[in-house]
């Protein structure tokens, strides 16, 4: 095995750092690049920060083949979670700007006398 | 001085992350150390059920899923603590990755299935992109995770991590009830098999420097 053992750390890396680091690698994975300010730099007059606003829900249904339709209900069972939470998460990976909440399973009403 | 950042990281979701953070985030606080656990998974599966279950000495914990303000939490929590374990989200996103250019080291949770396997490989080559572009060494192991007892799968997809060469910790987690337990009790195992197997996985991990010393026992909390 090649991992080595650590020298105890005498200076942490700086979050700039860090961060110039995990961009190098966002943009090799394709993934949008990590950015020290939380909002992109922009000539454009600052928009406010993306703060968790009420934002308007609209509706999307995707038809699928059955392969994956099944795969997305198993791994949904399986974690706990909802397939629109699985796509959702997918989207986040591929670089779409996803609201924190769409990540979020909304926990099942729960009812009376069930565990 | 500063604290080792550990990360645990895949790409695999449901790989055991969160649990292994809990585990040995509870063990950790036990034997005296001061420990933060930032949470980088948007589910919050980890700031939940410290704020919701947790029973044990105090942990300083973090939610912050976006990469920037996770980078300012983990320099933050660094000077007051002795280790900060940074819980990452199942999908390769880009906190997941500023966790991992930040971390002194990166575990890998890998459950006995193919898919686990194939993106715990994925997993260790972002680790390493990620040690290269930040100029410093950054080791990363696959910790087996969720093995049933001598049961064929498991010894097979441990037979596959060797295969393939990656390099993996001979402590693993077991798939127990204790485990799954603490999910809903708060308590982290103090006894039996679980705490057996993150004992010895926090040994393997001191062996490697990956984890501060053992505190003097005037420090360790019941
Ligand atoms: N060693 C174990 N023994 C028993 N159950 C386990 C074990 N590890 C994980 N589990 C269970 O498997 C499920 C997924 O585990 P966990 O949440 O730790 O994975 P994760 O990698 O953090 O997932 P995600 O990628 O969604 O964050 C949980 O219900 C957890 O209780
Ligand atoms: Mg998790």
């Amino acid at each position: 095995m090649s991992s080595k053992g650590l020298k105890p750390a005498i200076a942490r890396p700086s979050a700039r750092e860090s961060l110039a680091a995990a961009d190098a690698v966002a943009q090799q994975a394709g993934l949008p690049p990590a950015s020290l300010s939380p909002r992109p730099p922009s000539s454009a007059p600052a928009a406010p920060p993306p703060a968790p606003t009420e934002e308007e829900l609209v509706q999307v249904n995707i038809r699928v083949r059955r392969a994956l339709g099944d795969q997305l209900a198993d791994r949904a069972r399986a974690e706990g979670t909802t397939q629109k939470v699985l796509m959702c998460r997918a989207l986040a990976a591929a670089g779409f700007d996803v609201h924190p909440e769409d990540l979020r399973a909304t926990p099942a009403p729960r009812r009376r006398g069930s565990s | 001085m500063a604290a080792t950042v550990l990360t645990v990281a895949s790409t695999k979701g449901g790989a055991g992350k969160t649990t292994i953070v809990m585990a040995l985030a509870g063990t950790l606080a036990a034997e005296g150390l001061r420990v933060a656990v930032v949470d980088a998974d948007p589910n919050r599966a980890y700031a939940s059920w410290a704020e919701q279950a947790y029973e044990g000495p105090a942990i300083a914990v973090r939610a912050e899923a976006d990469e920037a303000r996770l980078a300012t939490a983990i320099d933050e929590l660094s000077p007051q603590s002795d280790l900060v374990l940074v819980d990452t989200a199942g999908f390769g996103n880009r906190a997941a990755l500023l966790a991992m250019a930040a971390a002194d080291a990166v575990l890998v949770p890998c459950t006995p299935s193919r898919a686990d396997v194939e993106q715990a490989a994925k997993t260790l080559e972002l680790v390493d992109s990620a040690a290269r572009a930040a100029r410093r060494a950054i080791p990363a192991r696959v910790v087996p995770s969720r093995l049933k007892q001598a049961t064929a799968v498991s010894r097979h997809a441990v037979a596959e991590l060797d295969a393939a060469a990656l390099p993996r910790t001979a402590a693993g987690i077991g798939d127990r009830v204790a485990f799954a337990e603490m999910t809903f009790s708060g308590r982290v195992p103090s006894g039996g098999d679980a705490a057996q197997e993150v004992a010895e996985l926090v040994a393997e991990l001191r062996k490697l420097g990956w984890l501060p010393p053992k505190p003097k026992a005037a420090r360790a909390r019941a």
